[in-house]
């Protein structure tokens, strides 16, 4: 469902579309839209529908599921599942295998394998917990485009493009809301891009989740021409075998990632990206979370389990509000 | 003239007997601490039916209930009254109490919240 309104309670008017996909709400917003904003509004939300469609594994029949059900075999796939593919190909390579999609053995085995009720951010479900995961090795998948046709071949493991497919949704939606209006807002939950000026006059305040579930923000920060993404255990956790697990899996142990972390944000310019980086911090835990950031040169927060917050220096300049500062 | 007055008098005797016997039997019959005559039971009492007596007992408990309840209610709206009295009564500043800690700012408005998705 969608649902397209225009507002002027803020400074500046604004465009603003809402829909829900990939089990996310989503906000699609024009700041002082021109002629072409409900077009470009248009195309943002086929993009996202799209990327929805297609690279979900949700859906039996989805490019995606199709392939997974053959992973040894060649497909000719919708381009935006080729894309994705080769992006997620990049993100294993740039992350050293920290970032891989192959773990969806792994989640099946702990019973993910549909679009389970997260709303009480727990689910109970009778699965056993998975053994450790064949041993893996670099990830080498194939994708290959020619005269806008495009094939992929998985390696031989099926794969969940779950998260980056998120942050490559808000990437080309964003690309598709580029000057339609003065500034524009793509949020999808955890990942968002930001362009140009805020309805406020200001750069977008963008509040940071409390993973714990308090209904104020641990930081706001004030964004601009750039995306953002959080990767937290508050929603998508359950329990398997009498185990709690998470969604968010280190490929190397094949368990739950991120000792006594709760959630990570990270800003980066594109949000596929930040998305991606926010997994690969996860993983190092609470104890190691802070060097590798810093290592990156990324700006980033991070909330541990206990509920203090931490940040590298890049992302305290783009913070305007934390509760003990004011 | 004295044997007239003689029968004027015998013949008073009968008359006199029988307002006496009648006085005495009003009397009788209107003594205010005399129990009341037994009437038939079976005209004044209706027929007791045990359904009826039910939710005549339950219509009572309900009626008892609505009293407490709003007794209870009578009560809470005091207690508010006071504590409401009691929060516009400005506390006297004593020297001994540490500053106040200055208020926190509130968040600023968000367009946006980066968190949990899924």
């Amino acid at each position: 469902m969608t649902e397209t309104r225009g507002t002027t309670t803020t400074s500046r008017p604004v465009a603003t579309r809402t829909l829900r996909a990939m089990a996310s709400p989503i906000t699609l917003m024009v700041v002082e839209p021109g002629p072409s904003a409900q077009s470009c509004l248009d195309r943002a939300e086929a993009v996202i529908r799209d990327v929805a469609l297609t690279c979900t594994r949700f859906e039996p029949d989805s490019p995606l599921s199709r392939a997974n059900a053959e992973p040894d075999s060649w497909h000719e796939v919708p381009a935006t599942l080729g894309r994705a593919v080769q992006e997620a190909a990049g993100a294993h390579t740039s992350t050293a295998g920290l970032f891989d999609p192959r773990v969806l053995d792994l989640l099946l085995s702990w019973g993910y394998d549909r679009a389970l009720s997260f709303a009480d951010g727990f689910v109970h479900d009778g699965a056993a917990t998975a053994a450790k995961p064949d041993a893996t090795g670099p990830w080498r998948p194939r994708v290959i485009e020619r005269d806008g046709i495009w094939h992929i071949h998985l390696g031989g493991r099926q794969i969940d493009l779950g998260g980056i497919g998120k942050g490559l949704a808000v990437r080309w939606a964003a690309a598709e809301l580029v000057g339609a209006g003065s500034g524009f807002m793509v949020d999808a939950g955890g990942d968002c891009a930001f362009g140009g000026i805020g309805p406020e006059d200001t750069a977008w305040n963008v509040g940071v989740e409390d993973p714990a579930g308090g209904p104020e923000p641990l930081l706001v920060l004030a964004l601009t021409d750039t995306g953002c993404a959080t990767s937290s255990t508050r929603r998508l956790r359950w329990r398997s075998g009498g185990k709690a697990v998470h969604h968010l899996v280190d490929p190397r142990t094949g368990l739950p990632g991120g000792d006594v972390l709760a959630a990570v944000t990270v800003v980066v310019a594109d949000p596929a990206w930040a998305e991606v980086w926010t997994k690969a911090l996860f993983l190092a835990g609470a104890a190691g979370v802070r060097r590798r950031a810093e290592s990156l040169g990324l700006a980033a927060a991070w909330v541990g389990d206990d509920g203090v917050v931490g940040s590298t220096g890049l992302l305290d300049a783009l913070t305007i509000w934390r509760p003990d500062h004011g | 003239m004295t044997t007239d007055r003689r029968w004027v008098a015998l013949a008073l005797i009968p008359a006199a007997a029988g307002v006496f016997g009648a006085s005495v039997s009003w009397a009788g019959s209107h003594d205010p601490l005399a129990a009341a005559a037994p009437t038939t039971v079976a005209a004044l009492s209706p027929t007791l039916d045990p359904a009826r007596i039910a939710q005549e007992q339950q219509m009572a408990d309900l009626a008892a209930q609505v009293e407490a309840t709003r007794l209870r209610i009578a009560e809470l709206q005091a207690v508010l009254a006071a504590k409401t009295a009691n929060a516009q009564v400005p506390a006297a500043p004593s020297t001994q109490q540490a500053a106040p800690a200055p208020a926190r700012a509130p968040a600023p408005k968000v367009q946006a919240v980066t968190g949990a998705s899924g």
